[in-house]
């Protein structure tokens, strides 16, 4: 006998998502799969659509078009608790009760999930020390700094044991030991769930996600693994020298020189970022072109192609308004 | 049992956050005592003052001092009727004017120098009339009701001197207790009713609190139902209700209210559900504001209609509209406080018994079921719409 094997649907599907505001678009035909044990980054300048699609992807905002499927299933036709309560949000503001106490926010959300008051309990001790919270399980959130209420954010989230974990700009705000603590967390939630991230913070985004989407304006721009999306913006090295430029034309020449070389110079006020494989031993040729023109270099940085790179490449340098 | 968890929540906020609490809490007992302060307390007491002015007369026995026997009369009458009138003499029209003006009485009677004279002359064949003067403030009531009675007891006395009896006389009936009460024991009634009315706000501000500190969508996206947040959440405020009347209550019978036996059972039966009725008005509010500052602009509006208009602050006429089967529809007969007040007034104050209050009952439940529908409808429409 033999048995065909049923492909596993996306942890989280979300196809042709549109959500207009009057005549605002804010997100225009959106279509993601999330699969379970991967950690999805969804990036892009503000007002690009972010925040709107996940509060559309965890219940809190219903699309104008276009559905949601958690496992498969639709969200829209569910209306049911039952489907929504396999996703767990961190958003982006701290959103606690300041009159609870930790333990008690912890227990309260737990239990409107259906959990037992004394596996609650358990589970909240066990996140208050994963978060180095077990000494304010009984201070009153209004009581916490900045960066506990962010690390209480982030465990509320978890708190019922979801599925999907949605973390909208999760380092926000938080100390670099608290970054490393939250950014160990996720990793580690990663591996039997499905998470998805917001931010804008690049670094962290190439560090943590599998597979990054970018988005502008509402639309998704690009798709895929972080090496990829670097990848296709160009190979090899970047070496970003800062010039003392005597006269004009003078750049413009060494720019034509340093082409024919077979380089990709650009060139931006007194900044020449110059792409191209294996650059170090060709450090003393660029050098040499520039000399010609009397340009000298007061400043050298070599690097790799970044997320941030990308995403400049996908989204233009001009501020959003 | 997600409503006793929401309840349980909502009980540690409310205790924590006391300032609301001890506001709307220590409200209706402070409406209280600045009422009993108004007021005057026990039964009413008007006093009349009584200037002799009368020179007597000559008659058969000798000289008669018909002034003398009636400011004798009034004086042994002295807090014998109701309501209570206090006569006493005084030296002079003046000084009895300036006791008018400095509010130490409320009328004054001048009894004129022929009084004797006109009185005896009543049987003769040329008759004497004797000018009696009131004096008194017409804006004050104390005068109204002092000069109407004193007016009374003078014409009955003189009518038995003059040996005329008059065809007609007068019998005052009270309707139920209101003889015996006070005029700050009149307003008890309307004012336990106040002190759930007060409740609009902390009601209001508990519901209000979750949208707008997004705690809201925590919930929203929970399998909390809309229905178990309202439930939990209005039950901390019946408690918060019922600690405000039982206060009430308490600082009314400690400034010398009495409650009439019997009918502590239906004092809660009204509170409770009047209770009901401002926790569903409060679902109105919170549906239309987003945060607590707006329930404490917005819901001024309607605290002070349902104040002010159901006649649970003073007595009011709530402007008939229109005429059904023999019932007058009023204006303020949307607001359910209103029924509360008349049934606790029927009882408490008219004596009339607790199954007279049926319509008043029934007014109060359908317009508490009325709010909570358009509460709950409005709050989920607003607050609690998602997917």
């Amino acid at each position: 006998m033999t048995r065909s094997k049923q492909p596993q649907p996306a942890a989280m599907e979300v196809r042709s998502l549109v959500k207009r505001y009057g005549n605002l678009l804010a997100v225009d035909r959106l279509s993601l799969q999330i699969h379970h044990g991967e950690i999805f980054g969804l990036l892009g300048p503000n007002g690009a659509g972010k925040t709107t699609t996940i509060r559309m992807m965890c219940g809190l905002l219903r699309p104008t078009s276009g559905e949601v499927f958690i496992r498969g299933m639709s969200l829209r036709a569910s209306r049911g608790t039952q489907v929504r309560s396999r996703v767990g949000i961190c958003p982006q503001e701290n959103i606690l009760w300041s009159k609870l106490t930790c333990l008690e926010q912890l227990v309260f959300s737990a239990r409107m999930y259906g959990i037992t008051s004394v596996l609650a309990r358990r589970r909240a001790d066990a996140l208050l020390c994963s978060m180095g919270l077990e000494t304010k399980r009984n201070s009153l959130a209004s009581t916490l700094s900045g960066g506990m209420k962010r690390r209480m954010n982030v465990i509320m989230a978890v708190m019922h044991d979801p599925e999907i974990l949605v973390f909208d700009e999760p380092e926000a705000g938080l100390d670099p030991q608290s970054r490393v603590l939250v950014r160990e967390f996720i990793r580690e939630l990663s591996i039997k769930k499905c998470v998805i991230i917001t931010t804008h913070n690049m670094d962290e985004a190439d560090r943590m996600a599998d597979r990054v989407a970018i988005m502008d304006q509402g639309r998704l721009l690009q798709q895929d693994t972080p090496e990829n999306l670097k990848r296709s913006i160009g190979e090899g090295d970047i070496l970003v020298l800062r010039l003392s430029i005597p006269g004009s034309g003078r750049l413009e020449r060494a720019m034509q020189k340093l082409s024919k070389g077979g380089f990709s110079p650009s060139c931006e006020n007194d900044c020449l970022t110059i792409r191209g494989m294996e650059l170090i031993p060709r450090i003393h040729e660029i050098y040499r072109l520039l000399e010609m023109e009397h340009i000298r270099i007061t400043e050298m940085k070599m690097r790799v192609n970044t997320l941030e790179d990308v995403f400049i490449h996908l989204t233009g340098k001009s501020l959003r308004t | 049992m997600r409503w006793w968890v929401v309840f349980i929540k909502g009980i540690r906020e409310q205790v924590r956050d006391y300032w609301i609490l001890v506001m709307i809490v220590v409200m209706a007992p402070l409406f209280i005592t600045i009422y009993y302060l108004m007021e005057e307390t026990g039964p009413s007491e008007y006093h009349i003052l009584l200037v002799n002015n009368d020179r007597g007369a000559i008659s058969g026995s000798g000289m008669v001092q018909l002034g003398d026997s009636l400011v004798n009369y009034g004086t042994i009458l002295s807090g014998r009727s109701v309501p209570s009138l206090l006569y006493k003499s005084s030296g002079s029209r003046d000084m009895a004017i300036e006791e008018l003006r400095n509010g130490s009485a409320d009328a004054v009677v001048v009894i004129p120098e022929n009084f004797t004279a006109a009185v005896l002359s009543h049987a003769t064949a040329q008759p004497e009339q004797a000018m009696l003067e009131m004096i008194g403030d017409v804006t004050r009531l104390g005068y109204m009701i002092g000069a109407v009675w004193t007016e009374e007891l003078i014409s009955g006395y003189v009518n038995s001197l003059a040996e005329i009896v008059s065809p007609v006389v007068w019998k005052e009936t009270t309707l139920g207790h209101s003889g015996q009460r006070s005029d700050f024991e009149l307003f008890v009634p309307g004012l336990l009713v106040l002190s759930i009315i007060m409740i609009i706000f902390s009601a209001s501000a508990a519901i209000v609190r979750e949208p707008e500190n997004r705690t809201l969508e925590r919930l929203k996206i929970s399998r909390l139902t809309a229905s178990e947040f309202l439930m939990g959440t209005s039950l901390v405020q019946l408690i918060v209700a019922t600690l405000s009347f039982a206060l009430a209550l308490l600082t009314a019978v400690a400034l010398g209210y009495r409650l009439i036996p019997g009918t502590l059972g239906f004092l809660i039966l009204v509170s409770f559900l009047t209770s009901l009725s401002m926790i569903s008005f409060s679902l109105i509010v919170a549906a239309m504001c987003r945060s607590i500052k707006e329930v404490a602009i917005i819901g001024t509006f309607p605290l002070f209609l349902l104040m002010f208009f159901t006649g649970a602050a003073f007595p009011l006429d709530g402007g008939k509209l229109f005429e059904i089967g023999g019932y007058q529809v009023m204006l303020n007969d949307i607001l359910s406080p209103k029924f509360a007040v008349e049934a606790l007034n029927k009882v408490l104050v008219r004596g009339q018994e607790v199954r007279e209050t049926l319509p008043e009952l029934a007014g109060l439940i359908l317009l508490t079921l009325l709010y909570f529908l358009a509460g709950t409808w409005a709050f989920r429409r607003r607050h609690m719409r998602a997917l």
